[in-house]
């Protein structure tokens, strides 16, 4: 088994190692960065813009620059999340949440250093873990129908409940809104139009980016102008620019459980990925003494979600090399650029195309390396950001925002949109009600509805399938169990309420 | 009877204050817009649904939970709600407005301008040359970057006159 | 006869250098590529490719631009109404000719509103099923389905995708009947077939190739006149039981009806290059697609038979759709 693992990563360094390659690499990761970083360009838009550059190379550069991109992208995504609140994709909502609160205390070198030692600690595990068991990660993927599939996104919804704040009732109401924003366009079983208003804009649903970027960052740009000028967020002192000990002692279990949780569902085609940052933030805060950190600068709350998401990002190569089944739009972008290069994805790619599978697996991990080199000295830089004074950084905001939505399908109305998702969510603040399981729900409810369709088309209605199938009851009777824990306070504290009146 | 009237009006004047009561009517707002939304389409069978079955359950559970919310908010003795800025939610939304109108067809070098004297409308103070340089080195910045580096296809000044 | 023959020629040569002006000079700035699904799918990863070798072709760069919506209807709108000057193209696919059948309200004409310029590839759909259903044959599988009726699920890559149709085409020419499930592309519908979730497919051949030659999946017919190059020893569908039985996917270059001709004619030989290399062809194959030859004539031909076809299947299969 270790000769597996040790053959296979050496097998995989061979092709990929040599000088120019790696220099390709790490021109990747810079540009990926570098165009990540901008506020309000997700890695989708980044991913999809740097592409193109990599079309002309040989195809093991062009792959191994591509990873280099991957990643950057993805960290250039986290570090927007922390420094000012813009989530670009589904797994830097929870990143945003924690990190950006400690930005706020003046830590922002602290959480985005974690971010990248968690991403890398999680990305060299999985690549390992892979190395060792990619053809039953693969196996266990292929076990999961539509009902599993249902029973795992009700699971997740539960879990968006916990990592919550404030109160279980208002988190399952804003789940409840996400659905609905979820189930706006059209509809896969029918092909109908439902609760677009008319409008064509509408029929291909809201953009995860539309959402996340108005809902979570244009609403964080309005509620800061309304405070005076001296109060604003970003005109913090820096602080610490490196984790010191006592934050890696906070970090390192996170960085190791959000590892494993990402491995595992990373594997999972579909919503794995996203679910993944999320279970493990709402791990962390079940299992923390003090739950009422989490929401205002938990270290654990970064170090988890990040490792969890770098795992999850590794280990959804499985699916993608083997059944060619991205996790979302941006690994769907990268499938497509593999694609080009000559990598189609099947079952046989292991045993056909060694060379080229743990290339591209060694590739991610030559990315992560490549990554901490590159950020670890740039943590300052970035952290710098935050002192630019805010009368000049809100414009830039909002500038690279408008463009970062309008590339991702080049149509002027997602832009008006992202105006729209703002205002609700300045509303949602001054409400205290919290966008993340508004966010989740908007991801997850179309999954959700679309396998308990397909799951009742193919056993033509029989309800039996949810709890025949083992997978699937044991992901509701723990979503089940979840959700009485949950409400079970709140009504003994409505009771003892009763009591006393 | 006029008592208890003016009373309820009272009471109602200082729900209306109350964060809760107003996030449960906006839940019960666009629980209500879903149900309706829902009921127009076909609903089908639990067995069978329709693209309508979900819309409209969802729809009801949202403005039942809505209800609870607001009620719970009216009784309880919940913090008040903090005044909605106008100014900024304007600048932010018009700004990107503007930006929406104008780059497709004014083009990136006015649309970008736009946004960013849009977003600072709100807040001049700071000199006019500062305001200017800003416009200058931001459209400068996504020019290079998104038309010259990664070749994004858009315009960079009208395209009427082409 | 041969003097009508250099007649033609002569006339062609006087057309050619007419248009020679202004062909010489195109491009001299950079094409837009409009492509109507999102980044990262089959025909978004054809329309890069073929950018990249047109940039090599003709010297300016050929930039992918996706502009997804209302499975495709936003980008054919767009590009029937964009300037024929030939620096606004459109990759499309079968949905061009299919969705102003499927869909009340379309807003372009898939034949007056483009000028065709190059078919670029064919594609077959093929049907697969899972191994522990034992068929063999299509026969054998139509057997089955006889005797199951609903209990026996097919799936496609979407409602009212080509493989749903294809399916339904099927379903109406031998008589039976089964489920049909939807799926949200070709690549989560092959993972539950192969995951045994679901009892066949009807889909393009890039997400299924693979798994049939690994042996997870039994290929039972390909949908195309002729047999696939990807899998020779697939019977097609009319040979193995429905006879005259076509459902041939296609992927094409367009302009916004108006384009000169010469234009037209310049971007059709760059193509016609590009699908004869050998690199191109032999990627192409291995994504399923069959890359063709032809004028822009060819094309125009060709998608008129299609809207024709689907208006005429359509609504006998009773697919409707809003």
């Amino acid at each position: 088994m270790s000769m597996d693992l040790w053959n296979n990563l050496a097998l995989g360094l061979s092709v990929v190692g040599t000088w120019s390659n790696l220099a390709y690499c790490f021109a990747g990761v810079l540009l990926g960065t570098v165009v990540g970083v901008l506020p309000g360009v997700g890695p989708v838009v980044t991913i999809a813009l740097l592409l193109p550059m990599t079309f002309g190379l040989p195809a093991v550069t062009a792959i191994i620059m591509l990873a280099g991109i991957y990643y950057g992208a993805q960290y250039g995504g986290s570090t927007t999340a922390i420094l000012m609140k813009l989530p670009g994709e589904p797994s830097s909502v929870v990143t945003a949440i924690d990190g950006h609160a400690m930005a706020q205390r003046g830590e922002a070198g602290i959480a985005l250093g974690i971010a990248a030692i968690g991403s890398f600690i999680a990305g060299t595990i999985a690549a390992a873990l892979m190395a060792l068991f990619s053809p039953t990660l693969a196996h266990f993927a292929l076990e999961f129908g539509p009902a599993d599939n249902f029973a795992l996104m009700a699971f997740g919804l539960v879990g968006a409940v916990v990592l919550a704040r404030g109160e279980p009732l208002k988190a399952i109401a804003m789940v409840l809104v996400g659905l609905a924003f979820g189930l706006v366009g059209t509809d896969v079983a029918s092909n109908e139009e439902r609760m677009t208003f008319g409008l064509s804009s509408l029929a291909d649903g809201i953009s995860f980016v539309v959402a996340s970027m108005g809902l979570v960052g244009v609403s964080e740009i309005i509620a800061n102008l309304e405070k005076p000028e001296g109060e604003r967020t970003f005109q913090r002192r820096i602080g610490r620019i490196w984790p010191d000990r006592a934050a890696l002692r906070a970090a390192w279990k996170p960085i190791l459980r959000g590892t494993g949780i990402g491995s595992l569902f990373g594997v999972l085609p579909g919503a794995g990925a996203s679910l993944a940052s999320f279970t493990s933030y709402s791990v962390e805060k079940k299992i923390a003494r003090d739950p009422s950190r989490f929401g205002n600068g938990a270290i654990e709350g970064v170090a988890g979600p990040e490792s969890a998401n770098n795992a999850a990002a590794q280990t959804n190569f499985v699916p993608l090399l083997t059944l060619g089944l991205p996790s979302g739009a941006t690994t769907a972008l990268l499938l497509g650029a593999l694609t080009i290069q000559g990598i189609v994805p099947g079952p046989q790619i292991m045993e056909q195309k060694p060379d080229l599978f743990w290339g591209v697996i060694v590739s991610m991990w030559i990315g992560n390396v490549m990554l901490v080199i590159l950020n670890l000295p740039l943590v300052g830089v970035w952290a710098r950001m935050m002192q630019i004074p805010y009368r000049w950084l809100y414009p830039a905001i909002l500038l690279f925002c408008a463009i970062g939505v309008y590339t991702v399908s080049n149509t002027t109305a997602d832009v008006f949109l992202t105006a729209g998702f703002g205002l609700l969510g300045y509303v949602f603040i001054k409400l205290e009600c919290d966008p993340a399981p508004l966010l989740l729900g908007f991801i997850l409810g179309p999954l959700m509805e679309e396998n308990f369709r397909r799951a009742l088309i193919i056993t033509q209605g029989d309800f039996h399938v949810f709890v025949s199938r083992p997978i699937s009851v044991t992901l509701l009777a723990a979503a089940t169990v979840l959700l009485i824990t949950l409400l079970l306070p709140a009504i003994r504290r409505g009771r003892e309420i009763a009591f006393q009146e | 009877m006029a008592r208890t009237a003016s009373s309820f009006a009272q009471q109602l004047r200082a729900s209306l204050r109350q964060r809760d009561f107003l996030a449960g009517l906006l839940f019960l707002f666009l629980g209500a817009v879903t149900t309706l939304e829902g009921a127009g389409l076909h609903q089908g069978s639990a067995e069978r649904m329709g693209p309508g079955y979900l819309p409209l359950r969802i729809g009801l559970l949202l403005a039942a939970i809505g209800l609870v919310i607001a009620i719970k908010g009216a009784r309880g003795e919940r913090a008040g709600v903090e005044r909605f800025a106008g100014l900024p939610i304007l600048a932010a939304t018009a700004a990107l407005t503007v930006f929406g109108f104008a780059i497709e067809d004014l083009g990136l070098i006015p649309a970008s301008a736009l946004l960013v004297l849009a977003a600072r409308a709100i807040s001049w103070r700071g000199r006019a040359v500062e305001l200017t340089a800003l416009v200058v080195v931001l459209a400068a910045i996504v020019v290079v970057v998104f038309r010259y580096g990664l070749g994004v296809p858009v315009p960079l000044w009208p395209t009427w006159g082409a | 006869m041969k003097r009508l023959i250099t007649k033609i020629l002569a006339t062609a040569v006087v057309a050619t250098t007419a248009h020679a002006a202004l062909a010489a000079d195109y491009p001299d700035k950079p094409v837009r590529l409009i492509v109507p699904t999102a980044a990262g799918g089959s025909l978004d990863t054809l329309a890069r490719l073929l950018g990249q070798r047109l940039e090599a072709q003709l010297g300016q760069p050929f930039v992918v631009e996706n502009r997804p919506g209302g499975n495709g209807n936003t980008a054919f709108e767009y590009v029937s109404k964009a300037k024929p000057d030939g620096y606004t193209l459109l990759v499309a696919s079968d949905a061009l000719a299919i969705n102003p059948s499927l869909y009340k309200n379309v807003r372009y004409d898939p034949v007056k509103g483009f000028a065709p310029i190059s078919l670029v590839t064919t594609a077959a759909q093929v049907l697969v099923v899972k191994p522990s259903l034992n068929v063999k044959t299509l026969k054998d599988f139509t057997a089955l389905v006889k005797q199951k009726g609903k209990a026996i699920t097919v799936a496609s890559p979407g409602s009212g995708s080509a493989g749903h149709l294809a399916g339904t085409l099927y379903q109406s020419e031998a008589g039976v009947t089964w489920t049909h499930v939807a799926y949200k592309g070709g690549g989560p519908a092959v993972a539950d077939l192969v995951g045994g979730h679901v009892d066949g497919l009807f889909v393009t051949l890039a997400p299924a190739v693979p798994q049939v030659k690994a042996g997870a999946l039994v290929a039972l017919a390909v949908t195309t006149p002729k047999r696939s190059t990807a899998l020779p020893d697939v019977p097609t569908v009319a040979e193995a039981g429905v006879p005259g039985f076509d459902v041939t996917n296609w992927q094409g270059v367009f302009a916004p009806a108006g384009t000169p001709a010469a234009l037209v004619d310049k971007v059709n030989g760059a193509i016609q290059k590009i699908v004869r290399e050998q690199d191109i062809k032999s990627r192409l194959i291995e994504l399923g697609f069959e890359p063709v030859s032809g004028g822009p004539a060819d094309l125009g031909q060709h998608v008129r038979e299609n809207v024709t076809k689907w208006a005429k299947v359509i609504p006998q299969a009773n697919i409707t759709v809003d």
